[in-house]
C-alpha cells in the first residue's frame, strides 16, 4: 500500500511539474492574471473607495463577502474549540490543586478541588508555581501597552499601510498571551473573561455582517458601502472608506477574542483554570 | 430583491446570537434558530419561484459587477437545492431538540451556533457564482461540520480527525486548481472564467486545473477510493450531527462537480479528456459495487447506511461524468432525491436509536410493533433507497441507468442495478429482523421481548418532522416530470447536448 501511494504521489509530481510548464512566466505583464481584473483594482480603487492601500480596497470591498467568511472561520474556529475542548466547571484535571491563604502566604493543597468555596480569603495558585521572574514581569510591564497602542494603529492605518483587522487583532491577542506567560492565565482572565470573549467574538461578526445588513436596509445591496454612505449623507468614496473600517473593526475584535479564547482553551486542558 | 442574501443572513445572525445567549439571562437559541431556518427556507422559496418565473438571477455582493466584485447566481436547480437543504436543516432540529438538550449540557448555544453555521455555509455553496467565494464557504460548512461530527461515541472523535485531515486535503486541492484557473485566465468569477476559457481551448495547465478541482470535489464527496473518512465520522458522531450532515455535505459536493461541468468548464472541454471522464466513471462504478459490498458485511444500521450512501456518491459522480444529458439529469435529480432518501433513513434512525440505544442490529427485534410509524417512514426510505416507483428513488435511477446505455457504459449500469439488487437483500434483512424476530415469541427465553412487543413511539414533535421528510419523498417522486422540465432542463440549458 504505501509503495503504490508512492509511486501515485511521484505520478502527480510529475504531472504538476509538467502542468507548470505551460504557465505565463512568474511576472510577466502580459499574462492573464495582470491584465483582466486587477487591472481596474490598480486604476481605480482609489477613486471608488478612496483608500490609497489597494490590497485592503480589495480584501475588505471588492471582495469584502469573502473576507466577512473568513472572519466567521476565525469565529468558527473558536466556536469549535469551545464545543471540543471545555470541560465543565465541576470537572478537575489535576489530582491536586493549591491555594494561597492571602493575609499568612500559607499555601495549602487541595486534593481534587478546582473551586474552593473560600476564595475570598485564598487565591489560586498554579500547581507547578516559581516565583515570578522580575526581569520578564517588568520587561512585559512595559511593553504591553505599547503593543496595544500598536494594535489600534494597524488597524485605524489599515487604508494606508500593509495592515488591517486580521493583524491589529493578532497583534492585541499576542499582548494579552504575553500578560498570560509573564503572570497566569487566571490573572489574564480576570481582566478579560471568558464572558467578554464571547460576547467580544460575536460583536466582531456582527459588526460586520450588520455593516452589510446596514447597506441592505437602505436598498442598496448587502455590503454595498455606497448604502452606508447616503445613510449618513457623505460622498459615495467616504461611505466606501468609513464601511472598510467598520469592517475592519469588527474583524480585530474577532480574530483577538478568537485567539485568546483557543489560547486559553487549549493551554489549560479546558478548564480555563490553571496551565500553561 | 435580496432574497438570495436573505436565504444566508437570517443563519448569521441568529448563529451570533446563539453564541452569547447563555449571558442573556434567558435560553433563547432554539427559538432563534427555528426562526432563522424558517426565514432562510421562505427566502429560498422566493429565490426558486423567481427562478422558475424568470430564469436565473444573479445578485452583486457590495453592488460591484463581476468579475470584479462577487455575484450569488441562481438557477432553478440551485434555488431547488436552496429550498431542499434549508428545509432538511430545519426539519432534522425540530426533530432533535430534546436530544440536543440531553446530549450537550451546558454547550447547546454553541451546538447551535456551529448548525446554523454548517448550514450556512453550505446554502453559501449551492448560492454563490464565484470559485473563490466557493472555497471560503466549504471552508466554513467543514470546520463547523468536523466539530458538530467531533462528538458522540468512543471513537467519534478519532474519526473526526480523520475527517479533518481527509477532508482539509480535498478542499486544499480544490483550492489549488482555483489557482491554476486563475493563473491562465486571470478571473474567478464563474460565468467569467467559463467565457474565457470557452475561447481558449484545452492546454495542459487547465487539463491540470480540471484534474485537481475534481480530484479536491471527489475527496469532499466520497468518491471510493476517498471514500474512508466518511463511514466513521457519520457512524460514530451523535445523531442530529449525522442527520444534518449525512444528507447535506456529500450532496453538495456533488452539486459543486456538476456546477463545474455544465457552468464553469466548457461542455467539449470534458469531452476532449475521454480518459478523465472514463477514469471517473469507473471510480464511480467501483463505489457502487464496494459501498454495497461493504453495506452488506455490516452489523449495525448507521454505518450499514454509512456505506449506502458511498455507493450512493458513486451514482451521482458517474452520471456526471457520463456527459449525456440523460445521464446529468439523473445525477441532479438523484442529488435531490438522495439528500431526502438520507435525511428520512437517519431522522428514523435517530429515532430508533433514541428507544433502543444502539443501531446495531440485534437491538432492533420487534421494532414494526414497538415504533410503528417511524418504521413506516423507514420502509417509505429504504423503498426509495432500493428504487420503487412511485418514489423519487426509482426516476433518478432510471435516468441513470438509460442515460448509462445511451453512451454504451455497460459496466456502469450494471453496477447500477446490482447495487439496486444488494439494497433489496440489505433492506430486507433489516424488515426481517424488525418485523419477525422477537416480539411474536412470548415465551421467549430472552427476557424483555414481551415489553418490545408494547408500543412505545418516540414523542410525536419527532415523528412529525420524520413524517414530513418521508412523504416529501413521494411528492417529489409524483412530480419527477415537473421537476425535470421545469427544474434541471431549465439549469441545463445549452450546457449538454
Amino acid at each position: 500500500m504505501k509503495a503504490i501511494s508512492l509511486i501515485a504521489v511521484l505520478l502527480a509530481g510529475i504531472a504538476l511539474v509538467y502542468t507548470t510548464s505551460d504557465f505565463p512566466a512568474w511576472g510577466d505583464p502580459e499574462s492573464p492574471a495582470s491584465l483582466h481584473v486587477s487591472n481596474l483594482y490598480i486604476e481605480q480603487s482609489y477613486e471608488k473607495t478612496h483608500t490609497p492601500n489597494v490590497v485592503t480596497s480589495v480584501l475588505a470591498d471588492f471582495r469584502g463577502f469573502d473576507t466577512m467568511f473568513e472572519t466567521i472561520v476565525v469565529f468558527t474556529a473558536a466556536m469549535a474549540c469551545f464545543f471540543i475542548l471545555r470541560r465543565s466547571r465541576e470537572e478537575c484535571v489535576l489530582e491536586h490543586y493549591y491555594y494561597r491563604h492571602i493575609a499568612t502566604g500559607l499555601v495549602v493543597r487541595m486534593p481534587g478541588a478546582c473551586a474552593t468555596p473560600t476564595q475570598g480569603a485564598f487565591e489560586q495558585i498554579d500547581s507547578d508555581w516559581t516565583p515570578q521572574d522580575i526581569v520578564v514581569s517588568t520587561v512585559c510591564r512595559l511593553l504591553i501597552p505599547f503593543m496595544q497602542i500598536y494594535a489600534f494603529y494597524v488597524l485605524a492605518h489599515g487604508h494606508y499601510s500593509p495592515g488591517g483587522g486580521f493583524q491589529a487583532g493578532v497583534v492585541m491577542a499576542a499582548s494579552y498571551l504575553l500578560l498570560a506567560l509573564s503572570h497566569d492565565l487566571r490573572f489574564v482572565i480576570a481582566r478579560f473573561s471568558e464572558r467578554l470573549m464571547h460576547i467580544l467574538a460575536a460583536a466582531g461578526v456582527t459588526i460586520y455582517v450588520g455593516t452589510g445588513f446596514i447597506a441592505l436596509t437602505t436598498g442598496a445591496n448587502f455590503l454595498d458601502y455606497g448604502g452606508l454612505a447616503g445613510l449618513l449623507r457623505m460622498p459615495l468614496a467616504s461611505g466606501h472608506s468609513l464601511g472598510i473600517l467598520l469592517v475592519e473593526t469588527g474583524v480585530a475584535l474577532t480574530v483577538c477574542s478568537a485567539l485568546i479564547m483557543i489560547f486559553k482553551l487549549v493551554s489549560s486542558q479546558g478548564t480555563i483554570n490553571e496551565g500553561l | 430583491m435580496h432574497y438570495q442574501i436573505l436565504v444566508l443572513l437570517p443563519l448569521l445572525f441568529a448563529a451570533f446570537f446563539a453564541a452569547i445567549s447563555p449571558w442573556l439571562g434567558r435560553r433563547l437559541e432554539f427559538p432563534a434558530a427555528v426562526l432563522a431556518l424558517g426565514v432562510s427556507l421562505w427566502s429560498a422559496i422566493q429565490v426558486l419561484l423567481q427562478t422558475l418565473a424568470h430564469g436565473p438571477v444573479t445578485y452583486l455582493l457590495g453592488g460591484w459587477s463581476p468579475p470584479w466584485g462577487i455575484a450569488f447566481v441562481a438557477d432553478t436547480f440551485s434555488a431547488a437545492m436552496l429550498c431542499l437543504m434549508s428545509g432538511m436543516a430545519l426539519l432534522n432540529l425540530l426533530a432533535n431538540r430534546e436530544q440536543i438538550e440531553r446530549e450537550f449540557p451546558e454547550k447547546t448555544h454553541v451546538f447551535y451556533t456551529l448548525y446554523l453555521l454548517t448550514t450556512a455555509g453550505h446554502l453559501g455553496i449551492l448560492s454563490t457564482g464565484d470559485i473563490f467565494n466557493l472555497y471560503v464557504l466549504i471552508e466554513v460548512a467543514a470546520l463547523s461540520g468536523y466539530a458538530l461530527l467531533s462528538w458522540g461515541g468512543a471513537r467519534a472523535q478519532l474519526a473526526s480527525l480523520n475527517y479533518l485531515l481527509i477532508g482539509s486535503t480535498g478542499a486544499s486541492f480544490y483550492l489549488f486548481g482555483i489557482g491554476y484557473l486563475y493563473v491562465k485566465t486571470g478571473s474567478l468569477n464563474m460565468a467569467d472564467v467559463a467565457s474565457i476559457l470557452s475561447t481558449m481551448g484545452g492546454t495542459p495547465a487547465l487539463a491540470g486545473a480540471f484534474a485537481i478541482i475534481m480530484l479536491g470535489l471527489w475527496v469532499k464527496m466520497a468518491l471510493f477510493p476517498f471514500h474512508g473518512w466518511l463511514p466513521g465520522a457519520y457512524s460514530q458522531s451523535t445523531n442530529v450531527s449525522a442527520a444534518l450532515l449525512a444528507p447535506m455535505t456529500t450532496k453538495v459536493m456533488a452539486y459543486v462537480v456538476v456546477r463545474m461541468l455544465i457552468t464553469v468548464f466548457p461542455t467539449d472541454f470534458v469531452a476532449s479528456m475521454p480518459e478523465l471522464s472514463t477514469i471517473a466513471v469507473w471510480l464511480a462504478s467501483a463505489a457502487i459495487v464496494v459501498g454495497a459490498l461493504a453495506a452488506l458485511a455490516q452489523r449495525d444500521l448507521r454505518r450499514m447506511l454509512c456505506f449506502i450512501l458511498v455507493a450512493e456518491v458513486g451514482y451521482m459522480a458517474g452520471g456526471a461524468f457520463i456527459g449525456n444529458r440523460t445521464a446529468m439529469t439523473g445525477t441532479m435529480l438523484h442529488i435531490i432525491a438522495d439528500a431526502l432518501m438520507t435525511l428520512t433513513l437517519f431522522m428514523a434512525v435517530s429515532n430508533i436509536v433514541s428507544k433502543r440505544g444502539s443501531p446495531a442490529f440485534g437491538d432492533l427485534k420487534g421494532l414494526f410493533r414497538s415504533m410503528p410509524f417511524t418504521m413506516a417512514a423507514f420502509v417509505l426510505g429504504a423503498m426509495s433507497m432500493i428504487g420503487v416507483p412511485p418514489l423519487c428513488g426509482f426516476f433518478s435511477k432510471w435516468y441513470l441507468v438509460s442515460g448509462s446505455m445511451q453512451a454504451g457504459q455497460y459496466v456502469f449500469a450494471g453496477a447500477l442495478i446490482l447495487s439496486s439488487l444488494i439494497n433489496v437483500i440489505l433492506f430486507f434483512r433489516i424488515f426481517e429482523i424488525c418485523f419477525f424476530e422477537g416480539g411474536q415469541e412470548h415465551g421467549s427465553h430472552e427476557h424483555g421481548h414481551h415489553e418490545e412487543s408494547v408500543m412505545d413511539e418516540v414523542h410525536w414533535t419527532r415523528l412529525v418532522p420524520l413524517a414530513a421528510a418521508a412523504l416529501i419523498l413521494i411528492a417529489v417522486g409524483l412530480s419527477t416530470g415537473y421537476i425535470v422540465d421545469r427544474v434541471i432542463a431549465a439549469a441545463l440549458t445549452g450546457s449538454i447536448a
